[in-house]
């Protein structure tokens, strides 16, 4: 139960990460190439992972990667970008169903891994630079995606606090970059960015599924060993911290309900901090017995939703809750006081209790779905703190009262962000 | 207790099934090696069951979101809210309501069978007071205003409005600002007591648990207060023409670019789950056929920047109502509306290839086994197709029988322009 993956570094340090397990009916494999997360590469490596989806050798248009797929029996292939810390990371995944299940007796999983490595490694090119055509398209997509940012309205406001919490640092910017960028990319350019990457960043390709470690290993070097590349650029992510005021922003749009997010910094040096940090986050407003589900819906019938989210990478938590503009001064009272409350010592035994068994299940249930597992792993690695599943149930359930107090005074509110209609202010 | 155990060897899957003496169907769905127990507890009862004739009784018609402010009521009981109870068992609690079932639902990685006597109870006991109905009116009311402002929300439901004249499917699940405030607690009663009977309700479990002990359970957690039998409901539906009601809506939001669906009233006199599913399977395998990622308009389309990777094709089918809906994201959604509508008759003349329609089936194929992967998928699509009458599992069958001529029959049949509405969300000018 305690079973990590296994790790092996390839000759060009590419590292592999394998855990074989029968419960799936598909075997995933992923891929992640962690890019710096800054102003000068954000919107160029956003862009890197939608030329390369769009042909490789071999199959060289769309069209012939989606039929390629659908004769995989529809295999999923996904490419895209996340923020991991201060790390831009290129996420190139396939899942594909164990050839068992559909009565085929062709190994799809070689074949989805090798298709996997074109790809990453052999995009279309014509005279060293991304085929200019499938260039332009992609940044036109990309520039719509940028843009439409705005539509989903409590995705937008809690990209829009965590800008505002982070201006001034990479973290702060968009996962998929900058409008204003975008004419500025050619072909030639962005294939260098491209070949960067490929040479310098460190590499990670997790597989998950009912494959035999060795010969998953053994499959992946075949397709992964032999790009050269010369060390690996790592970047340290600079944590959080909070403004000794908090700030307030207010954006007025065409909305029918507000959305109040609030951006805190949390502290998370020191043995354990993730733990108890995982803690004040359920207290407060992970799951639906947390103060803020209680307060804020359950008792004061002002949200339909009122939660928080702990991004642990970078060292923060957001409050996000959609409520009724004139409510404003009312529900960010009742939040402030939850967050009190945790500071000054109010947090129930039954809190805690919920709290460490609602946490258990969580991690339990990540082991349950492959994509789960490796962005669990992914993050784990990030922080530098591989552990397997009884290391983190034991973690957790050491957990005090008294160390998620103390964990709470490291909490600092920085930013208020309010997304409104026109009324009056 | 033991049930029939129900297999599909090629997926290495089964299922135990057992009908309670109350009437009451309990399906368990064995998941070796998973940590995660999924427990749901539905009700054939949705959105659209707005107007009714309980046996032996009048006709009665209650506003709409009915069914949906019922789910959330439910939760609430004499001692207090049910997600506590779940939370002190390490488990968490959910529901949702769509246009025909309300489901119950917790998932647990340990306390599996407390946690189950707790779902089956709280679902048997509801509370409803006038001071804890009113409250639930105001969190109802945010929970609307938030579905007003998202777009694809909106694009979805103002194209029910344009296809439907009567049939309470025009109206979202959760209703509106003005039904919910309509509803009392005595209408609440009425709904819970005609729909929440055994005979009409299920029990599914997927996980790593006993199907015995479950069938014992249940059996022995499921009084229903003495209720059971009587007589069917009668559920109440207009006479809903064939022909749309309008052809095209068209709504401003402070959106980016504008989204465009397009959808196809299907005719709704499925005689049996069997069809039901030959005809879902055929209409499945069309729209990927016509308009997946592997078609030749999808990369043209694409390539004219006129579709995102989030243009497709969906096919909803109830005993109730069906439909097709294409669309996406558009800079020009009327250019698109033209394309698509000409690739289809473009498509009636000339047939649809052999090898789209086999590329086709394999997807499907593959997402079927796909399925087989999440609990909580899994019981999604059970619940829904064993209140249709469909055994799930009999979708590979179907997907494997069907022939090209099958296909090519429900082209000409459905994707009709005389039965077909158009919906749009238009970028607001100046924000």
């Amino acid at each position: 139960m305690n079973r990590v993956f296994s790790r092996t570094t390839l000759g060009n340090g590419v590292n592999v990460y394998t855990y074989r397990t029968g419960k799936f009916k598909t075997n995933m494999v992923k891929v992640f190439l962690h890019n710096p997360l800054t102003r000068d590469l954000v919107t160029r490596t956003a862009l890197v992972p939608a030329v390369l989806k769009r042909g490789c050798l071999g199959f060289e248009t769309s069209r012939e990667i989606s039929r390629h797929l659908d004769g995989l029996y529809g295999a999923r292939l996904d490419a895209g970008v996340f923020k991991l810390g201060d790390s831009h990371v290129i996420q190139v995944g396939i899942e594909v169903v164990n050839p068992r299940f559909v009565r085929e007796s062709e190994d799809l999983t070689e074949r989805a891994i090798e298709f996997l490595s074109r790809i990453v490694f052999q995009p279309v090119t014509e005279g060293g630079a991304f085929k200019r055509e499938y260039v332009a398209q992609e940044k036109d997509v990309l520039s719509r995606e940028i843009a439409a940012v705005i539509n989903e309205k409590s995705r937008y406001a809690l990209i829009r606090c965590v800008q505002e919490m982070f201006r001034g640092d990479p973290f702060g910017m968009h996962e998929l970059g900058f409008s204003d960028d975008i004419p500025l990319i050619d072909g030639a350019g962005l294939f260098q960015v491209y070949e960067r990457t490929i040479e310098e960043s460190p590499i990670e390709v997790c597989v998950v599924g009912d494959v035999d470690e060795d010969s998953a290993v053994r499959m992946v070097e075949q397709s992964f060993g032999t790009a050269p590349r010369r060390g690996s650029r790592v970047r340290q992510t600079v944590r959080a911290h909070a403004t000794p005021e908090p700030r307030l922003v207010v954006e007025h749009q065409d909305v029918s309900q507000a959305k109040l997010c609030l951006g805190f910094a949390v502290d998370m040096s020191g043995p354990d901090a993730l733990y108890r940090a995982m803690f004040y986050d359920g207290i407060l407003g992970g799951f639906v017995h947390s103060k803020l589900f209680t307060n804020v819906r359950e008792k004061a019938g002002l949200a339909y939703y009122a939660s928080s989210l702990l991004n642990p990478v970078k060292g923060f938590l957001v409050v996000t809750s959609g409520i009724d503009a004139s409510k404003y001064e009312e529900a960010l009272g009742i939040i402030m006081r939850q967050a009190e409350d945790i500071k000054d010592g109010n947090v129930s035994e039954s809190e805690m209790d919920f709290t460490r068994k609602a946490l258990v299940n969580r991690v339990l249930s990540w082991e349950d779905s492959a994509a789960s597992k490796i962005a669990s792993f992914v993050e784990m690695l990030a922080m530098g703190c591989v552990q397997g599943l009884e290391e983190r149930i034991r973690a957790i359930e050491r957990v005090s009262r008294d160390e998620v107090i103390e964990a709470a005074q490291g909490v600092k509110l920085d930013t208020i962000y309010f997304l409104r209609d026109h009324g009056d202010a | 207790m033991k049930g029939r155990v129900v297999g599909h060897t090629g997926l290495e899957e089964e299922t135990h099934v057992a009908r309670l003496d109350n009437g009451l169907p309990v399906y368990v769905l064995p998941k070796p090696g998973y940590n995660k127990k999924y427990a749901t507890f539905a009700v054939k009862y949705g959105s659209i069951d707005s107007r009714f004739r309980p046996p032996g009784s009048g006709v009665i018609e209650v506003p709409a979101g009915i069914a949906h402010f019922l789910e959330h009521k439910l939760f609430e009981q004499k001692k207090g809210n049910i997600f506590d109870d779940f939370a002190e068992l390490g488990a968490s609690a959910n529901a949702y309501t769509t246009y025909t079932t309300t489901t119950y639902l917790f998932s647990t990685t340990d306390n599996f069978y407390e946690c189950l006597r707790i779902l089956l109870r709280f679902v048997q006991e509801p509370y409803f007071t006038d001071e804890e109905v009113a409250k639930e009116k105001s969190v109802i009311e945010q929970e609307i205003r938030m579905y007003e402002d998202m777009p694809e929300v909106r694009v979805g439901s103002n194209l029910m409005r344009a296809l439907y004249h009567d049939h309470p499917v025009r109206v979202d699940v959760v209703g509106t600002v003005d039904s919910i405030r309509r509803i009392t607690k005595e209408m609440l009663y009425t709904c819970y007591d005609t729909f929440y009977r055994p005979e009409n309700m299920a029990v599914l479990v997927v996980g790593d648990v006993d199907p015995g002990r479950v069938f014992d359970e249940v059996a022995a957690a499921t009084e229903f207060g003495g209720r059971r039998g009587g007589g069917d409901v009668e559920r109440l539906f207009p006479d809903e023409p064939a022909h749309v009601k309008e052809e095209r809506i068209v709504q401003d939001m402070v959106v980016a670019a504008p989204l465009l669906e397009i959808g196809f009233k299907d005719t709704a006199d499925a005689a049996s789950g069997t069809a039901l599913l030959r005809r879902e399977v055929a209409t499945k395998v069309l729209l990927e056929a016509m308009f997946g990622k592997g078609s030749d308009i999808y990369t043209r389309l694409y390539e004219m920047g006129l579709i995102d990777e989030k243009f497709g094709a969906a096919y909803e089918s109830e005993l109730e109502f069906a439909a097709s809906f294409v669309g996406g994201e558009s800079k020009d959604p009327d250019r698109l509306h033209d394309l698509v509508m000409e690739h289809i008759e473009k498509t009636k003349m000339s047939g649809l290839e052999e090898a789209a329609v086999e590329r086709a089936r394999r997807k499907l194929m593959g997402e079927f086994v796909f399925l087989f992967n999440s609990p909580e998928r899994m019981a999604y699509r059970f619940n829904s197709y064993l209140f249709k009458g469909i055994d799930p599992f009999s979708y590979a069958e179907a997907l494997g029988g069907l022939t090209a001529d099958d296909v090519l029959t429900r082209l000409r049949e459905h994707l009709d322009r005389s039965r077909h509405a158009v919906s749009i969300i238009r970028p607001k000018g100046n924000q």
